[in-house]
């Protein structure tokens, strides 16, 4: 029988409203309205939408992602292991084969293997915004005065 | 041993002379001679070996290694007599010549009540291999072969080391041998890289040894292989103006052929669970094999040795090769590569299609209606086009490569004939022509290097300014003519007898008889040939000397006089007393005839 | 479809906390024992992350040593591979992977091929300069890659080692930065890459719904079941054959082969040619001998009813395409890479006979995976062989165009001699491997009685002649201006030696390794 979804359908109506409430109704309510050119633009990030759609933007956007997608799937594996990992070492003590700290190093490797990545990224120098050039000393963000930091972002853009 | 030895002793000599610095180009020089002159003498032992031995040695050999298989695979005593038993269901149905009858291991295990499948795995090699032995030795014997050398290779795929040598074989093999040396004297100031030179045509000597000694078809497909890589490149480096387009075209040629032999390989391999490659057994169970898969058989193989002969329509890469090979590649060429083709056309086609070859096998009409009329008709076609072909050529060189053309005609109109006469005559001519015709290359080689040019129409008067030139290479144009008294007449005088006598003899025996008109056909061909071979004679020969620098040339130097004067020499001897060649020859001639008629009695 | 089939089989798996306190003891059992089989990948993988992590620590001028660590790791896991031996019949990992001998054929043979090319690497100069750890890293990485590929018993697994190998394949392929056939070569692979993994995906979904099973085995024995849906089980194979089509470069995937064989690093070609053809070759023959062996595979019953869908001509007219598209399109290169793409593509051409005979016919007879393993052997030697020639005369020279090897022959005996045996090997002319692996594969298809393959694949032998002979006569038949002599080294005159010997063994006493490679253990669930 159709009707045995009803709650499926009652939850869908339901959601529909809510998501409709909540982007129309509550943020006029309660939303602070700065008058701002900035507010206008397409994304509020810093990437001027202006001329044509096909521009290069910055690669570090890439790198920056991928850093965090690191760190996204490590919490994803971790949070489950994390709520089972009482059970798991209770039963290898109430089994009394095998290391009890398996649990423990089997994630320890698994954090290894990202802390590898994490290494590299950060000895590469993709942590930094501004990369140090070949032959020039490390530029500090947000840039001082008279910086080179500044321009790279600008030339990106352009 | 002896097989072996003068197989690899051109390799042995070849890796040798790689070995040497190039810089000793004596050294090289003389290494591959001596290399050679060791083959020709075991090649001489052989030759007289053969016409001594017994035919019960060999059976003893056969017997002794059958014996020893079983012995060391099989422990019990009650499977060893079954075993026993076995072989001696083969070797009954070896001397009944059991035409029909199921000849695989699998049928003879019933016989002898052997359990295939209860056999481990190393018993039921032995069997196999039991049963191929027995069958082979039964070939064996009627072929007359001798010096057989057994020997694993791989044994995974039943691949053997399997040699031996007989009638049909042997005098190719001398033929090998001699001219290898002639040609390595003759080669003796090759200047441009020296060392590979010699190693190259000393592999290619162990090719051409390889696959008239091989009586396993994997093995003699590797040698056939080996053979086609050293006259690639001795064609192609140290060739004429258009060498590379030669040598390639060679290649390709005779690739396709070999190609096409190795799916005939493969298909006899499986055909009825033989698992097989050893040709004397294969040839033993022939008799037995189904008419269509004859058919096949024989095309394939046939058109493979038919790009070697070469046979019309697959002649096109001879000219090309010989006239721009270098002369001791051509008269190799000549003289032994296009007997490979005949050589196979023999062992294989008449051995492994006896059906085809009695003219049961039903043909299209525009293919001649059976396979003896197809290679006869195909027989008259080199012989009279190849003769015309000649007579059109200015170049010298390409004169005497097409002369090769219309002489190879005679050796597939022999073979149709299907009689002892005609099939005789077959070889003898591929003998002859070995000898006739390296001569001839040799003749053109030496004025070639005198004057640079081929052009037959600008040659004359050479005859008062080099006598002893002009003398030794009548007598090579006189034995390719066919003259009486030198031995081209012989061979070429036989094959007209059978083909002539063919269609009262043939038939009386159950074999197709060729009709009498293709002998009259053919007959032109001797016509065109004298005329082709006097009209050179004459515009090289005589005349006044039409070219002022002819005046330095001088007369053969020693070296070349020890090359041109024993060819002239044998082909005298076997003009006058041919059968010093033929009674060698015959016994397993006959018995090649004699198992086709046997096939077709039944 | 792939998500669904992974979330609900997620679904089934309700744990309980008590469940994992019960369960639990016995996985690890299970995952600590089978580590033991799984050690060279285990090894290929810290070395993945060594290298990596060394060459971070090393000055820029040094990283070319990162090679020599590389190299390292592959020995040892080539010995841990052997050590472990050829006989394993086991499922690892509950089936994700298993242990057989043919899966360690495999891997002996990827890890052979890639310590010829980490020397390569090293040899080649346009790398000078650079750091190398990364190129290392993938490479490895590509190779452990292979390994999940070669041992892959769930469609899932495979299906990740295959893409595994590919990323790696593509980021490599466009190692060279600012090298513009690189980075052409690398982009259109990603593309190829990523649409025949696409369609591949949806085949194994295919597959995975008409029998609810990822594991090969499960799959093959369920199609029995679902024989009355032939379009949905032709249309699901099609579709995975996209995917091992791609990776071994067989036609009508193999349009992306030529561009990246000629942009990639010669070294990586070499790799992409011969390593990632035969694991694809190792994963579909997996595949196809899981369908033989519940009988999917062959078509007509005794009655001569038609069942199932026929495989063998299938794969048979795929092979004859590929073949012939691959040596009609090599003759008329001028690029010898690109000339080698192209014969690679034959070459496929031909190892997909040894799938399309796979049905086993008469007894004593080998079935065409013997062959294919037979042929990859010699195929790894020969390919290799020549590439590392035309690595050198690329060093040397500076160009890989034909024009480079006139008068070779003159410049250096030594390398135009290998080049000229490899080629007659490839070419299939004893006394070779490359002849002696074609005879095999030709006889299974006559033994499977597809007399018009092998007629197809000699034809094809005779065309391929005319381009490699072609470098030959170029060698050894022509003359060049430049007369000089080519240097060498001595290691570098032996690794070239080293590679020719293997090449005239197989060519020979090719018996022993037939052998080795019938007493294989395949194990297949």
């Amino acid at each position: 029988m159709l009707f045995q979804y009803a709650h499926a359908l009652i939850g869908f109506l339901f959601g529909m409203l809510f998501v409709a409430l909540q982007v129309f109704l509550l943020v006029r309510l309660l939303a602070p309205r700065v008058k701002e050119p900035m507010k206008d633009s397409t994304y509020e990030c810093g990437e001027p939408p202006v001329g044509d759609a096909w521009v290069r933007f910055d690669m570090r956007f890439y790198t920056m992602a991928l850093i965090f997608i690191i760190f996204e799937v490590e919490a994803v594996f971790l949070f489950p292991w994390a709520t089972v990992y009482n059970d798991l070492i209770a039963g290898l003590r109430a089994a009394g084969t095998g290391n009890v700290l398996f649990p423990f190093i089997e994630v320890f490797v698994f954090i290894l293997v990202l802390g590898v990545g994490l290494i590299y990224v950060w000895k590469k120098g993709d942590m930094d915004w501004v990369k140090a050039m070949r032959g020039q000393p490390k530029q500090s963000w947000p840039p001082t005065e008279g910086s080179t930091g500044e321009r790279d972002v600008e030339k990106d853009v352009a | 041993m002896l097989l072996t030895l003068v197989t690899f002793i051109p390799l042995i000599a070849a890796l040798v002379v790689l070995c040497i610095p190039k810089e000793q180009k004596d050294i090289i020089k003389w290494t591959s001679m001596g290399a050679a002159v060791v083959t020709f003498i075991i090649s001489c032992q052989l030759i007289m070996g053969y016409r001594s031995g017994g035919t019960d040695s060999v059976a003893e050999k056969f017997d002794g290694q059958i014996q020893s298989v079983i012995d060391d695979n099989v422990a019990d005593t009650a499977l060893k007599a079954s075993f026993q038993k076995g072989v001696q269901a083969i070797e009954a149905d070896n001397v009944d010549d059991a035409v029909g009858a199921d000849r695989g291991p699998v049928h003879y295990a019933e016989v002898a009540g052997i359990d295939l499948k209860s056999l481990d795995a190393a018993q039921s090699k032995a069997w196999h291999e039991t049963w191929e032995l027995s069958m082979a030795k039964g070939a064996a014997a009627s072929e007359h072969i001798r010096f057989v050398e057994f020997g694993h290779w791989i044994d995974g795929f039943n691949i053997r080391y399997f040699m031996g040598g007989d009638g049909l074989s042997l005098p190719l093999i001398w033929l090998t041998a001699l001219l290898s040396v002639l040609c390595l004297a003759y080669s003796w100031n090759i200047t441009k890289a020296t060392k590979a030179y010699f190693a190259l045509f000393l592999i290619l000597e162990t090719g051409l040894m390889g696959v008239f000694l091989a009586l396993d078809f994997f093995l003699f497909y590797v040698f056939w292989e080996i053979v086609l890589l050293p006259m690639y490149f001795l064609i192609g480096f140290w060739g004429g103006p258009r060498r590379i387009y030669a040598s390639i075209k060679f290649f390709i040629y005779t690739l396709v052929g070999s190609v096409l032999m190795l799916i005939c390989m493969l298909a006899l391999y499986f055909h009825n669970g033989f698992d097989t490659f050893n040709i004397l057994t294969l040839m033993e169970a022939a008799p037995g094999f189904s008419q269509t898969m004859q058919m096949w058989m024989f095309f394939g193989l046939f058109i493979a040795f038919a790009i070697k002969v070469p046979i019309f329509p697959f002649h096109t890469w001879l000219p090309d090769a010989h006239v721009q090979a270098p002369t001791a590649a051509s008269v190799i060429l000549a003289g032994v590569l296009l007997k490979m083709g005949g050589y196979g056309i023999f062992r294989f086609n008449l051995g492994l299609c006896p059906d085809a070859m009695t003219g049961a096998i039903q043909l299209p009409m525009w293919l001649g209606g059976n396979f003896i009329m197809f290679m006869a008709i195909l027989g008259v076609i080199n012989i009279v086009y190849g003769a015309l072909c000649a007579m059109a050529q200015k170049d010298f060189k390409s004169m005497v490569a097409y002369s090769s053309i219309s002489h190879m005609g005679y050796v597939l109109l022999g073979l149709a004939a299907m009689t002892d006469a005609g099939v005789q005559g077959a070889v003898l001519q591929m003998f002859n022509h070995g000898l006739s015709s390296a001569m001839m290359f040799l003749i053109v080689g030496v004025i070639y290097e005198r004057a640079h040019h081929r052009n037959l129409n600008k040659f004359g008067g050479i005859g008062a300014q080099m006598p002893y030139y002009t003398g030794l290479a009548t007598i090579g144009f006189f034995a390719s003519l066919g003259l009486p008294g030198l031995n081209g007449f012989i061979s070429e005088a036989l094959v007209f007898m059978g083909a002539w006598n063919s269609h009262t003899a043939s038939p009386a025996v159950g074999v197709f008889g060729l009709p009498t008109w293709i002998v009259f056909l053919a007959l032109p061909g001797i016509v065109l040939t004298a005329a082709y071979i006097l009209w050179a004679v004459q515009r090289v020969f005589m005349g006044p000397l039409k070219s002022e620098t002819y005046k330095t040339f001088k007369d053969l130097s020693f070296r070349e006089v020890f090359v041109l004067a024993p060819l002239g020499l044998l082909c005298i001897v076997f003009g006058v007393w041919p059968q010093l060649i033929l009674g060698f020859m015959n016994d397993t001639l006959n018995t090649l005839v004699s198992s086709v008629i046997a096939v077709a009695g039944n | 479809m792939m998500f669904f089939a992974l979330s609900k089989q997620a679904g089934q798996i309700a744990v309980t906390n008590a469940d994992v306190q019960e369960k639990f003891p016995g996985l690890v059992q299970e995952i600590t024992s089978n580590l033991g089989a799984f050690l060279p990948e285990l090894i290929l993988a810290v070395g993945v992350m060594w290298v990596i992590m060394a060459d971070l620590f090393t000055r820029r001028e040094r990283s070319r040593r990162m090679g020599f660590h590389a190299f390292a790791f592959v020995a040892v896991a080539l010995v841990s591979v052997i050590c472990h031996g050829f006989s394993g019949d086991q499922e690892l990992f509950r089936g994700m992977i298993v242990d057989d001998g043919f899966g360690a054929f495999f891997k002996v043979l990827l890890l052979v091929g890639t310590l010829i090319c980490i020397p390569m690497v090293m040899m080649t100069r346009s790398f000078d300069g650079r750091r190398m750890g990364e190129f290392y890293g993938l490479l490895l990485g590509s190779v452990l890659g292979m390994f999940l590929m070669v041992t892959a018993k769930n469609m899932i697994m495979f299906f990740l080692g295959i893409e595994f190998a590919s990323y790696t394949s593509y980021l490599l392929t466009g190692y060279l930065k600012g090298d513009r056939r690189g980075a052409e070569g690398a982009l259109k692979y990603v593309i190829y890459g990523s649409v025949a993994s696409g369609a591949m995906a949806y085949g194994l979904s295919l597959l995975y719904g008409l029998t609810g099973s990822l594991d090969m085995a499960d799959v093959a024995q369920g199609l029995i079941v679902s024989r009355t849906t032939d379009v949905t089980v032709l249309i699901a194979g099609l579709l995975c054959f996209a995917g091992f089509g791609y990776k071994i470069a067989a036609f009508p995937m193999h349009f992306w082969s030529p561009d990246v064989y000629e942009g990639a690093p010669i070294p990586f070609t070499a790799f992409l040619s011969v390593i990632s053809k035969a694991a694809g070759f190792a994963v579909l023959l997996r595949f196809a001998e899981g369908m033989v062996g519940t009988g999917n595979w062959e078509l007509t019953l005794s009655n001569g009813d038609v069942v199932g869908v026929d495989w063998p001509l299938v794969v048979g007219v795929i092979s004859a395409l590929t073949m012939t598209v691959g040596n009609f399109a090599a003759l008329f290169q001028r690029n010898l890479k690109r000339l080698l793409a192209y014969s690679s593509i034959a070459h496929a051409g031909y190892l997909l006979m040894g799938i399309a005979a796979l049905a086993p016919g008469a007894e004593n007879a080998i079935p065409g995976w013997q062959a294919i393993l037979f042929y990859l052997v010699a195929y790894l030697f020969m390919n290799l062989g020549a590439f590392l020639v035309v690595s050198i005369i690329a060093e040397k020279t500076g160009r890989e165009t034909l024009d480079a090897y006139r008068g070779l022959g003159s410049r250096s005996a030594l390398l135009s001699v290998a080049l000229g045996i490899f080629l007659i090997s490839l070419i299939g002319l004893p006394p070779t491997g490359g002849f002696t692996g074609k005879v095999q594969l030709i006889k299974a298809v006559v033994d499977d009685g597809q007399i018009w393959l092998a007629l197809v694949a000699v034809v094809n032998t005779v065309v391929s002649v005319y381009y490699y002979a072609r470098i030959i006569r170029l060698m050894f038949l022509e003359e060049s201006d430049d007369t000089s002599k080519v240097p060498l080294s001595a290691p570098v005159s032996a690794f070239v030696v080293l590679m020719i010997v293997p090449v005239l063994w197989l060519g020979v006493f090719f018996g022993s390794t037939v052998d080795f490679i019938r007493d294989l253990t395949l194990t297949l669930g």
